[in-house]
């Protein structure tokens, strides 16, 4: 399972759960690597805020700036043509909600290694 | 509007199924056939072999040992799962090869929404206690069969459909009735048809966008149609939906599944789905 942390907060020996890529896909750091203060370093440098490491056993509970929260709200709102009527539906738009909010984060951090 | 006529043609023309796939039903039909005849059928196609493998040691079945062999995929799996698995890695190589005509939709994208809708039916199928969740699988994957048609066969028309989905902001299979005075579900169901598809397949493939059978609950069609909204609005993969339509929601009775399915098993399935869009579409 994957938890999303800012750069700031890497420890040595996390494993990073996504590979880090730049806008053309091409892997910089891979998926699976022990991560030292190098890569803070280094990651930090290229911009990236924010990246996925592997954790076991933990409820995922992810950071998301409240900025990237309201666009993701915005997208998914706007690409549904309806709006919740109960608890499941309710679950259904918050957790696209999530996945879109967790994708533009990443997005960012392909931007910012180019 | 193109006269129906035109598109039943267009469904005549469309290539039968790999000889291999009649080969196997032909074998399957006749109740003195055994394994090791149906194994070696199937490693004529050495391509086929390697996908099944690796489809049959994906998380999908979550076996512990490990599927070496056809002969121990059709023991592990049975024929009608195995031939079904083939069935599905046949039709994605039919259309993979025709990707020119997809330039709208791409067909790593299109088929990434299949697989995503199998991958949650068989998600929802197990949740809500069915015995027998692959069948769900594979409706799932080829429930857009009609979208891939028309999109082959009418470019173009199908351009004036995304258009007024778009500019209209009606459900997409809305549009494709605009347009084509059919939507894909009936020609979906036609190609099933024409290729002697299972029955919970072409089921599935007809009434996966209303939820029921006419007003008949079919367990299947029911969880296929939320599987299919939730694919394009957690955006794994497109097959061309930019605005996604609201579930039925006499289909959530029918189902009963928890109010925190999705964020509680959102992570297995993003899983999942990763794995096996690499297992299929990465060979």
């Amino acid at each position: 399972m994957n938890k999303t942390i800012p750069v700031e907060s890497i420890e040595d020996g996390m494993v990073l759960g996504n590979s880090v890529l730049n806008q053309f896909s091409q892997v910089l750091i891979p998926a699976g690597t022990v991560l030292t203060s190098f890569h803070k370093n280094i990651l930090a440098r290229w911009d990236v805020s924010f990246i996925q490491v592997k954790v076991e056993n933990e409820s995922v509970e992810t950071t998301i700036p409240e900025e990237i929260l309201l666009q993701a709200t915005n997208y998914v709102i706007d690409k549904m043509l309806w709006t919740p009527e109960n608890d499941i539906e309710e679950d259904l738009m918050r957790t696209s909600i999530k996945l879109k909010a967790l994708s533009l984060i990443l997005k960012g951090n392909e931007y910012a290694t180019n | 509007m193109l006269p129906i006529e035109n598109i039943v043609n267009s469904i005549k023309e469309f290539p039968t199924l790999p000889t291999i796939f009649t080969a196997l039903q032909k074998a399957m039909s006749n109740p003195d056939t055994n394994i090791d005849y149906v194994a070696s059928i199937i490693e004529k196609d050495q391509s086929s072999v390697t996908k099944l493998l690796k489809l049959s040691n994906s998380s999908i079945f979550g076996f512990r040992s490990r599927i070496t062999s056809i002969h121990q995929a059709i023991l592990y799996l049975g024929f009608e799962e195995v031939k079904n698995l083939l069935l599905t890695l046949k039709i994605i190589e039919i259309f993979r090869t025709k990707d020119e005509a997809l330039k709208l939709i791409t067909p790593q994208d299109f088929w990434r929404h299949s697989i995503a809708t199998g991958i949650i039916s068989r998600f929802i199928g197990m949740n809500i206690g069915m015995r027998s969740s692959e069948i769900l699988f594979i409706s799932g994957v080829l429930h857009n069969l009609g979208r891939l048609l028309l999109l082959i066969s009418y470019p173009d028309e199908y351009v004036e459909a995304l258009k007024k989905h778009r500019e209209e902001r009606i459900p997409l299979i809305d549009a494709e009735r605009k347009v084509f005075g059919i939507s894909n579900a009936v020609v979906g169901e036609m190609l099933a048809l024409k290729w002697k598809l299972p029955i919970q397949i072409s089921d599935v493939i007809k009434n996966y966008f209303f939820g029921f059978i006419g007003d008949k609950v079919n367990l299947n069609v029911a969880i296929v149609h939320i599987a299919d909204i939730t694919a394009s609005l957690f955006e794994f993969g497109s097959a061309g939906s930019i605005y996604i339509h609201k579930p039925n929601p006499d289909v959530w009775t029918t189902l009963s599944m928890p109010n925190n399915f999705f964020s509680s098993n959102i992570d297995r399935i993003k899983d999942e789905y990763e794995e096996n869009c690499s297992a299929i579409l990465n060979l």
